[in-house]
C-alpha cells in the first residue's frame, strides 16, 4: 500500500523551518479518501490530507494527473467518494468559506458584464436572494479590485481585457467572497508577468491575514517559493510536506515519471531549480 | 404645414380607429407590445446563453401538444403549457452538457414532434386554413381573454424575473463559479426553461409556432450589437420589438402584410443595420479601424517606424 505509506498527516512530518508557526493551528480542512471519478476513469484516488487553518498550499503534478479534480472534488462539483470536512463541518454547512478561481478557460467571454458585475457576482451568495447589493457590498467590490490593481478597468467588459487582467478580476471576485479558503487551478498558467506578480503577492498577504490558500499549478519555482506546503499528486498523493522534503528528485521522479533533471542553481529551498522534461 | 401634420396623424391613427378592424388592430397592437416586452427580457437569456436552437426546438416540439388541445377541444393554452413543460425539462436535463450527438438527437426529436403535429392536423377538414393559423399565429384574432392572459402570465415572468435576477445572471455568465459559489445551478436553468416556455406559450395565438422565435430572439439579437451592458440590452430590446410591431402593425393595415410576419421582416431590418452601424463590431467601425490601420502602417513604413498594432481588444 504505496499510497499509504505516503500519504502524511499535516504535523507527523517534522514542521521545523517553514511549518513551524503554522503547525500550532488546528486543522480547517480534512480530506479523508477522496476520489474522484468520471465515468470509468478514475482522475484521483483515496487521497488524504489535513491541512491547517492558515497558509499556502502548492499542488503539483504532471498534465492530467487530477489536480483540478482535486479541487472540484475538495468543492463537491465532480462526483467524488470520501469525505470532506471543514473545521469539523461538512461541505454543505461550510460552503460560503471556501471561494474558488477556476481555470480562465469556461467563462463566455462575449457575455456583456463590466468587470465590476463579475467581482459583485462573488458577493451574491451573500447578499441572498432577492435583495439588492447594499453599501458593504459596494465597498468590498472597489477595496478587491483595488487589491488586485484593476480598479480603473471596473467599467470594461470582461471580454477586451487581457488573460493576466481577466485572471485579476477572477481572484478579485473570489476575494470579495472573503472565504477562510481560497482555491486556484492553476491562477498563474498563461498570465503575463505583471499579473503573475499581483497574484503571488496577494496571495502571500491572504495567507500572512491567517487564510488557506491552495493552488494547482505547474510553476514550480513559484510553489518552492512561495508555499508551506506541497502536495505531489499523479492520480493519487504521492508526497506531502514542505517543499524542502518534497523537492527531492526521487519524489518529483515518482510525480512526474521519471525524467526529472535537478540543476543547482538556487530557487528551492536547498538550492536547486528543478527541470521537469 | 400644419396641414401636413394633421393628415400624418390621421394616417398613423387610422388603423387604430377604423371603423370595420379598429378593435382587431388595437387588441393586436396591445397584443404585440406585451410580448415585445416578455420577448425582449426572456430574449436576452435566451441570446446570451446561446440557447436559440434548443428553443426553437423548443417551439416546434410543442406542436403536437397545441394540435391534441385543438383537436380533443381543451384549453389552448393548458394544452400548450403542459407540453411545453414536458418538453423544457427534457431539453433542461440534456442542454447543459450538449455534445454535437445530443445536438443532432435534439434536431431529430423535435422535428419529428412537429411533423407528428402535422399528421395529427391534417387528419381534419379545414386542414389547410388551421395549420396557417397554428404556424403563423392570428394576430387580428386575438380576443380581450388573450390579452389579459399575456398580459397577466407576462407580469409573473417579468416579476419572477427581477426576483431571480442575480442569481439567473451568473449561471448564465459562468455556471461553474456559480455552481462553486452554492448555487443551484440546475434548477435555475429549469427555471428559465420554464420562463422561456411559458414566454412561448403566450406568444403563440398571435405570432404562431414558426415565427414566435424572432420576437424572442431578433430583437435582443440586435440589442447586444449596440450595448456592452446586461441591463441595457433588455430595454434596448423592448424598444425594437415595439417599434417592430407599430410598423408591422402600418405594414399590415396599408399594404395589406401578414400582421406577424411584417413585423419579423422589421425586425430583421433592424438587426440588418445592427450588424452595419454597430458601435463596437458593426461593419462600418470594422471598415474604420481598418482604413486608420492601414494609412499608420504606410506611413510607418514610409517613415520607417515600428509596425502599429490594430485597434481593438486591448
Amino acid at each position: 500500500m504505496m499510497n499509504l505509506a505516503l500519504t502524511r498527516k499535516f504535523g507527523e512530518t517534522g514542521m521545523t523551518d517553514t511549518g513551524s508557526q503554522v503547525a500550532t493551528q488546528p486543522p480547517l480542512l480534512k480530506i479523508e479518501n477522496l476520489s474522484v471519478a468520471y465515468g470509468p476513469v478514475l482522475a484521483l484516488q483515496n487521497v488524504s490530507l489535513t491541512l491547517p487553518g492558515s497558509g499556502f498550499v502548492g499542488v503539483i503534478g504532471p498534465n492530467g494527473a487530477g489536480k483540478s479534480s482535486l479541487l472540484k472534488g475538495l468543492l463537491g462539483m465532480v462526483p467524488t467518494g470520501g469525505t470532506v470536512s471543514i473545521a469539523g463541518k461538512s461541505l454543505a454547512h461550510a460552503r460560503l468559506r471556501i471561494s474558488y478561481v477556476p481555470q480562465r478557460s469556461e467563462v463566455r467571454w462575449d457575455f456583456p458584464v463590466t468587470v465590476e458585475e463579475v467581482v459583485m457576482m462573488g458577493r451574491y451568495k451573500h447578499i441572498g436572494w432577492v435583495k439588492f447589493p447594499g453599501k458593504e457590498d459596494r465597498r468590498i467590490v472597489a477595496e478587491t479590485l483595488e487589491q488586485v490593481g484593476m480598479t480603473e478597468f471596473r467599467q470594461r467588459q470582461i471580454g477586451q481585457l487581457s488573460g493576466g487582467q481577466q485572471q485579476r478580476v477572477f481572484v478579485a471576485r473570489a476575494l470579495a467572497q472573503q472565504g477562510d479558503i481560497m482555491l486556484l487551478d492553476e491562477p498563474l498558467t498563461g498570465v503575463d508577468t505583471t499579473s503573475q506578480e499581483v497574484i503571488i503577492n496577494l496571495l502571500e498577504r491572504l495567507r500572512d491575514q491567517g487564510k488557506l490558500i491552495i493552488m494547482a499549478t505547474h510553476d514550480l519555482n513559484a510553489t518552492s517559493r512561495e508555499c508551506d506546503l506541497v502536495a505531489c499528486i499523479n492520480h493519487r498523493l504521492v508526497a506531502f510536506g514542505p517543499p524542502a522534503e518534497v523537492f527531492k528528485p526521487e519524489i518529483l521522479a515518482e510525480t512526474y515519471g521519471g525524467n526529472v533533471l535537478t540543476v543547482a542553481v538556487g530557487n528551492t529551498p536547498d538550492g536547486q531549480t528543478v527541470i521537469i522534461q | 404645414m400644419a396641414d401636413f401634420f394633421n393628415n400624418l396623424w390621421n394616417w398613423l391613427a387610422e388603423p387604430f380607429n377604423s371603423l370595420y378592424a379598429g378593435s382587431l388592430i388595437r387588441n393586436a397592437f396591445w397584443e404585440l407590445l406585451i410580448i415585445s416586452v416578455i420577448g425582449g427580457v426572456v430574449g436576452t437569456y435566451i441570446v446570451l446563453r446561446g440557447l436559440v436552437f434548443i428553443v426553437d426546438a423548443l417551439t416546434h416540439a410543442i406542436f403536437p401538444g397545441v394540435v391534441i388541445a385543438f383537436l380533443i377541444g381543451a384549453n389552448f393554452f393548458l394544452g400548450a403549457f403542459i407540453s411545453a413543460l414536458a418538453v423544457a425539462l427534457v431539453i433542461a436535463l440534456v442542454a447543459r452538457n450538449r455534445r454535437v450527438s445530443e445536438d443532432s438527437s435534439i434536431g431529430v426529436i423535435f422535428t419529428g414532434a412537429f411533423a407528428l403535429g402535422v399528421v395529427l392536423l391534417s387528419s381534419q377538414r379545414s386542414y389547410g386554413r388551421s395549420l396557417e393559423g397554428f404556424l403563423f399565429g392570428d394576430i387580428l384574432g386575438i380576443t380581450t381573454l388573450d390579452l389579459w392572459v399575456t398580459g397577466i402570465v407576462g407580469l409573473l415572468i417579468l416579476g419572477a424575473i427581477f426576483l431571480f435576477r442575480k442569481e439567473l445572471l451568473f449561471s448564465a455568465f459562468d455556471a461553474v463559479m456559480a455552481r462553486a459559489a452554492g448555487l443551484p445551478v440546475v434548477r435555475l436553468d429549469l427555471f428559465l426553461y420554464l420562463l422561456i416556455a411559458a414566454t412561448v406559450v403566450v406568444s403563440l395565438p398571435a405570432v404562431g409556432n414558426i415565427l414566435v422565435l424572432a420576437f424572442l430572439v431578433t430583437p435582443s439579437a440586435t440589442a447586444r450589437l449596440f450595448t456592452n451592458r446586461f441591463y441595457l440590452m433588455m430595454p434596448i430590446a423592448v424598444v425594437i420589438g415595439m417599434l417592430s410591431s407599430l410598423v408591422g402593425i402600418y405594414l399590415g393595415y396599408y399594404a395589406n402584410v401578414a400582421g406577424s410576419a411584417g413585423v419579423v421582416v422589421v425586425a430583421t431590418g433592424f438587426f440588418i443595420i445592427g450588424l452595419l452601424v454597430s458601435p463596437h463590431s458593426g461593419l462600418f467601425v470594422r471598415v474604420r479601424q481598418w482604413r486608420q490601420w492601414r494609412n499608420q502602417l504606410r506611413r510607418a513604413s514610409q517613415n520607417g517606424l515600428e509596425k502599429p498594432q490594430p485597434e481593438g481588444r486591448a
